[in-house]
């Protein structure tokens, strides 16, 4: 194998730095992690406990392969290739047409429990027939799922070793790109006696599941990659209905587009305090303790923008579409024109319903089809309840920065719950994400409830530095003029 | 011990076949019910492979005289019939007829257990 120093591409003193050839796995988001992708022609050990997708994410490197022409050969211990094919078809993957036109080869593997064994053997037929088949399709890459049901029947752990670098060599002699997946316990370490296949492999990826709060989530990492640079985080991922998609963060490059024009909120007054309204893919976190109207506010800006036929994704994470649109008609918002023209769309789930990655797949993927130009996100607080606060600081992140690649704007309500968040976004701070912040908060002064905004920061743009009063009308949000009072307890929970 | 080695019967995949044992012939009967219908997957001259095609031509000599066909099949030369029965080890011993079928991974060193899965009385060695 080649163990080029050439690894660190940055590293331009070595002139004999020739990059390591690299082969596509065709998963969404996992080459970026992998500089590439995987070594060509050579092994590339997944493992992981049962139910995180390690067969899944070797059947799509060879589907998606053979769809791209790559011929492949899978070879299945654990299930029945006609059962993979039923799998597949659940992923809308029709491996039929591919076994057909020779871009595909499944190998059954499973060994017939009765099997008696009388005495030594070898892996020779297999690879007779590995042989055989790869040179009939032309295949020059190969997955074996769960090589380790075949070896444990030698029942001796130095035997077993000896034949998989039997196996790893003879593929490396033919620079078959080779993917092997490997079984292990307690999302850990490679079950014992098989801690040598992290040594013997070029690249080593892990996968596992784990559940924070009672929400499942899913990581991949890359633990190992001979001769080239990698993504050494844990990146989650998901396996979404038609395959895994990852969704590295630090591989997020800030291609963000300038701001654009300055459009109106929707509220004379409030452009006024904003001088002129907000930028164009922006992003304004709105702020404030319960009750306080913010709900009110993003959606005047969502009628707005959707009556200058501006296309709006409404992400509701508390209440469904029906119940805001209801609930708006009393402050005079009526989303409903909005949403019978299409201009505005909702996207609603509770927190609870899935990992924080499936939130941000699906919302992801209403971005792309939709293509709206304001995004609100409803409330970020909720977020909490996907898992954990990271998880939601990375969906909110993620989000923001998704939005800005593409210039659209994004607005999130925020609930806070005392006057010490009012800085923070579930302990991790989120302000600093974010372009604008709008504050709204409750003041009791003169024996009267008073309801105050505040512009607390708008990146970039002058704006008032003055506390306005306000409340929410039948005709929606109005100005009282600058509050004087004091905010002396407020808000709290 | 006198056995008969008929080559190049014709079989699902001939080039693959390497021998034929047929003790049938010598009692010139025909396949009857009792026959016992073997094939042994081998690679090469690999040491694993000469020894379980030993053990089993012993086997044949001693317990199935009369009623036993034993095709003997080299991957090395076809994998075609490895594939066909779902082989991937060598050597892989199955046996086809009388049913139930049974597949017997090794050597064939440990002569008892492969009686034994051959239903074959050690009495029957007489």
């Amino acid at each position: 194998m080649m163990e080029a120093s050439a690894g660190k591409t940055t590293n331009k003193a070595l002139p004999q730095a020739i990059a390591l050839p690299k082969v596509s796995t065709q998963i969404k988001g996992l080459d970026e992690i992998l500089d590439g992708g995987i070594p060509a022609g050579g092994t590339t050990l997944v493992w992981g406990a049962a139910g995180c997708g390690k067969s899944i994410l070797g059947l799509e490197f060879l589907y998606r392969g053979a769809l791209a022409g790559d011929p492949g050969i899978l070879v299945v211990f654990e299930e029945r290739a006609q059962a993979v094919r039923q799998h597949a078809l659940t992923l809308g993957w029709d491996l039929a047409p591919l076994e057909q036109a020779g871009k595909l080869f499944v190998l059954d593997g499973v060994i017939d429990p009765a099997t008696i064994l009388a005495g030594d053997f070898d892996l020779q037929a297999l690879l007779a027939i590995i042989a055989g088949r790869s040179q009939a399709i032309g295949a020059k890459r190969i997955v074996i799922d769960a090589v380790d049901v075949l070896t444990r029947l030698y029942r001796d752990p130095w035997r077993e070793q000896s034949e998989i670098y039997t196996l790893h060599r003879w593929l490396a002699d033919r620079e078959m790109t080779t993917m092997l997946t490997m079984k292990v316990l307690h999302y850990q370490t490679p079950l014992p006696g098989y801690e040598f296949l992290d040594f013997m492999a070029d690249c080593v990826i892990k996968l596992d599941q784990r559940s924070n709060n009672q929400v499942s989530t899913r990581r991949l990492q890359v633990i190992k990659y001979r001769g080239s640079s990698f993504g050494r985080n844990e990146y989650p991922y998901i396996i979404a209905d038609d395959g895994i998609h990852l969704l590295p963060v630090s591989s997020v490059v800030l291609t963000q587009q300038a701001p654009g024009d300055v459009v109106s909120s929707g509220s004379a007054q409030l452009d006024a305090m904003l001088e002129g309204g907000y930028k164009r893919g922006t992003s304004v976190l709105v702020a404030g303790a319960p009750g306080t109207g913010k709900t009110t506010i993003v959606s005047t800006f969502a009628q707005a923008a959707c009556e200058r036929g501006e296309k709006t994704l409404f992400l509701a994470f508390e209440e469904s579409a029906q119940a805001i649109i209801a609930n708006m008609l009393s402050p005079g918002i009526d989303l409903r024109p909005a949403l019978q023209a299409g201009t505005l769309r909702f996207l609603t789930a509770l927190p609870e319903a899935m990992g924080a990655e499936d939130h941000l797949f699906a919302a992801l993927r209403e971005v792309a089809a939709f293509q709206p130009r304001l995004v609100i996100a409803d409330a970020l607080s909720a977020l909490m309840r996907m898992g954990t606060e990271q998880a939601a600081f990375e969906y909110s992140m993620r989000l923001v920065v998704a939005c800005k690649e593409r210039g659209i704007t994004c607005l999130f309500t925020n609930q806070l719950a005392g006057a010490a968040a009012e800085n923070s976004f579930a302990g991790v701070g989120i302000s600093s994400l974010v372009d604008s912040v709008i504050l709204l908060r409750f003041a009791e002064s003169g024996g009267m409830l008073h309801w105050t905004l505040l512009i607390r920061k708008v990146r970039g743009a002058a704006h008032s530095a003055q506390c306005h009063e306000f409340r929410i009308t039948n005709r929606g949000l109005e100005l009282l003029g600058v509050y004087t009072g004091s905010h002396d307890g407020y808000p709290h929970v | 011990m006198k056995t008969s080695i008929v080559k190049h019967r014709i079989e699902p995949n001939p080039c693959a076949v390497d021998s034929v044992l047929d003790t049938k012939q010598e009692q010139g009967g025909q396949a009857t019910d009792r026959t016992y219908v073997l094939r042994l997957f081998v690679a090469g001259d690999k040491p694993q492979s000469l020894e379980a095609k030993k053990n089993i031509e012993q086997i044949c000599a001693a317990y199935l005289q009369g009623c036993c066909e034993l095709t003997v099949f080299d991957v090395c030369k076809d994998f075609t019939a490895a594939l066909d029965h779902g082989v991937l080890l060598t050597p892989t011993l199955l046996l086809l007829s009388p049913l139930p079928s049974v597949t017997i991974i090794g050597n064939l060193s440990d002569t008892e257990k492969v009686l034994g899965a051959l239903r074959l009385p050690k009495a029957s060695h007489e």
